[in-house]
């Protein structure tokens, strides 16, 4: 426990200090962090899950307190969280169906443990529960269920075991934690795998000849651009420099070294350069339970100058960017404001910047934001690791990726 | 005078026939039909410019009559009116000028006003930089002004009317004969290298400008939309071939499927209206639709002779033509569904299109390119608001 506890307190130091770059980096740090979490807590015999929610609740809390603009800890804490629920409910789903199989078949075939075509309803249940794996419930699979799953609206492949209820209780505990640590794995393989299931998709989306732009440096977009660059596909890539830190120069280099014709940019060209321009592909930062994108600054112009000239928006995110959260909700902080050293020199400016003169207030601010926030009606297309969807489909996968109940931590 | 008449009747003819082809022949036409027309015309003693005009318009109403829908020739009527009150006008000022020689220097600025100017259409500058002697002169005119007192022969003045008229009148022909040139002479400013070109239809300015832009090598690809039901496209895609341009032949379906990847639309106009709005062969107000929304330039190329001084909405301006519906079906085969009082099967089978002035980028006229809002300026550079009704 009390390592645990230190465990967190060292991460929390680090998003409090920014110390961890990039959305991924943190989703994936966060799981680790709450699986070690579940796997320590000691759980009571009833309620388990709740006890597990609460102690998951409670590391989050401090989590997103330290660093609530990145909105990916977040997204993992309530992913986390619905994990737990889930299994808790195949299990006890699960168990129901146990007690079922015990009260329709007393003396037969008791070593079946599947309970298959006892009644339907356990069949059925049991056989979703075998058929789907921990993946988001589709709208089809909702609707082919019986009578029975519409109690079970999340099926996930705990390998329910048709173990009656008056099995060993410690072993049900140790079923729920184990179900859920491996939920939570599967959930740090979604995280680290969501640049190669993106990058799988952009053959169909980038042709030959083809103008791209971007801005800024995206780990997600540089994937995306070489996975279409290894299939043929001859195009060429506009980077918009994406001012004050000049991401664009890294991401052109590595391009370059990749193969792809790459002209650097500025970002004032950028509406210049749009009617030459077939697709803008962006990385986001966040995306939003309305659709909304938080990217990195200019993303917002960028997308602009691309809706004036009908070229289509396309924003590439893994799962872990998705937020269930609207941007009007006060607990989303849309923007970070960073040192105005990264415009202007200290030395130069000491004196306009200075606070020491006798009004006040300075004649002259410096606003340095981190993020942009793009509407979803600028955005033609989501990538996601799950494939490409319109804006108005987002409230569908945060729906199947979050609980309502997990909104407010 | 009956060979003038007769001359006038046979290409009324024409006219109504729709013999001529294209509003560049018919312009030239009409134009030196006027040109007889002034030339044989036996002017009275004083008030010979009304005289004048009012032979010309006598003319002018029958052949507008004829072929309403073909604007170029009420433009060049009015272009001819408004050279005859100008140099009527020119010469009225060199006599008064003549009376005030003795006088002060205002006769020096009106005369060398008037050899400075050739007959351009007057600028704001001349406007606004003459003497208060030239607000009396609104158009000035190198008419050779020479210094005859006012006691001169009468018919040499008469003479000197009409000589200067036809003077003006061949400029006019020059200007009409001139404009695929002086157009694509501007080609090179508009066509960059490894650009896009969209166009619809056949039209001959079009094809002059971008054969020039080609010359001064530059390397550009087309696509010519074919224009249905005649299409005209291929015709034009031949010719381009024919002179070593990359073509691409599409339907008019295919505009707006195109349209992302296009750089700029080109069209030659039928003829440009006051307000800046354009009348193009049909099809052409699609294509604008499509430039539109994907924010691509949409150029629009005219002859001088094809700027009209009339709004769209005016009724004595028919914005379209309905051609034959053979065109479009076989008559043979659809003969059942188009006979008979009401036939179920309606053919509409227009020859023009409006394109309202919003969605044209510019308008590019023997004189430059220009914005649609200042179609005004030119028109009332070229013409006389006393012409507009005939």
């Amino acid at each position: 426990m009390p390592d645990v506890q230190s465990t967190v307190l060292e991460f929390v130091n680090k998003l409090r200090k920014r110390k961890i770059e990039g959305s991924q980096a943190t989703a994936k740090c966060t799981a680790e962090l709450l699986r070690s979490v579940i796997s320590q807590q000691r759980v009571p015999h009833a309620n388990q899950a709740s006890a597990l929610i609460d102690a998951v609740k409670a590391v989050g809390e401090q989590l997103v307190a330290a660093n609530p603009v990145e909105l990916a800890v977040g997204n993992v804490v309530r992913r986390v969280l619905h994990i737990i629920r889930e299994e808790d409910l195949s299990l006890a789903t699960a168990a129901m169906a146990g007690l079922d199989l015990l009260d329709a078949s007393d003396d037969e075939e008791d070593g079946n443990s599947k309970g298959v075509g006892y009644s339907p309803m356990s069949a059925a249940v049991v056989a979703a529960a075998a058929r789907s794996t921990l993946r988001p419930p589709s709208l089809q699979t909702l609707l082919e269920g019986t009578p029975e799953s519409a109690a079970v609206p999340y099926t996930s492949s705990s390998g329910a075991d048709s173990e009656s209820k008056t099995a060993d209780k410690s072993s049900i505990t140790r079923k729920l934690k184990h179900d859920v640590i491996e939920g939570v794995n599967h959930l740090i393989l979604e995280i680290s795998g969501c640049h190669d299931q993106i990058a799988e998709q952009a053959i169909e989306h980038i042709h030959q000849n083809e103008v791209i732009l971007t801005l800024g440096s995206s780990r997600t977009v540089l994937e995306f651009l070489c996975a279409a660059k290894e299939k043929k596909r001859s195009f060429r890539v506009f980077v918009a420099e994406g001012a004050p830190r000049y991401q664009g120069h890294l991401l052109a280099k590595e391009l370059v070294a990749r193969g792809l014709q790459t002209t650097v940019i500025t970002d004032s060209a950028v509406f210049a350069m749009i009617s030459r321009v077939n697709m803008v592909i962006i990385g986001a930062h966040a995306v939003m339970a309305n659709g909304g994108v938080i990217g990195p600054v200019g993303v917002n112009m960028a997308a602009l100058a691309a809706k004036k000239h009908a070229v289509p928006f396309v924003v590439l995110a893994g799962s872990h960017k998705l937020c269930p959260l609207y941007p009007h909700n006060p607990e989303v902080l849309l923007n970070e404001l960073r040192s105005p050293s990264e415009l202007l020199d200290f030395g130069e400016f000491s004196d306009c910047l200075d606070f020491g003169t006798g009004s006040g207030s300075p004649l002259l601010q410096v606003v340095n934001p981190s993020f942009d926030y793009v509407p979803p009606n600028l955005v033609s297309l989501f990538i996601t690791d799950t494939g490409g969807h319109n804006p108005s489909y987002m409230y569908r996968l945060i729906a199947d990726y979050y609980s309502a109940d997990d909104l407010v931590m």
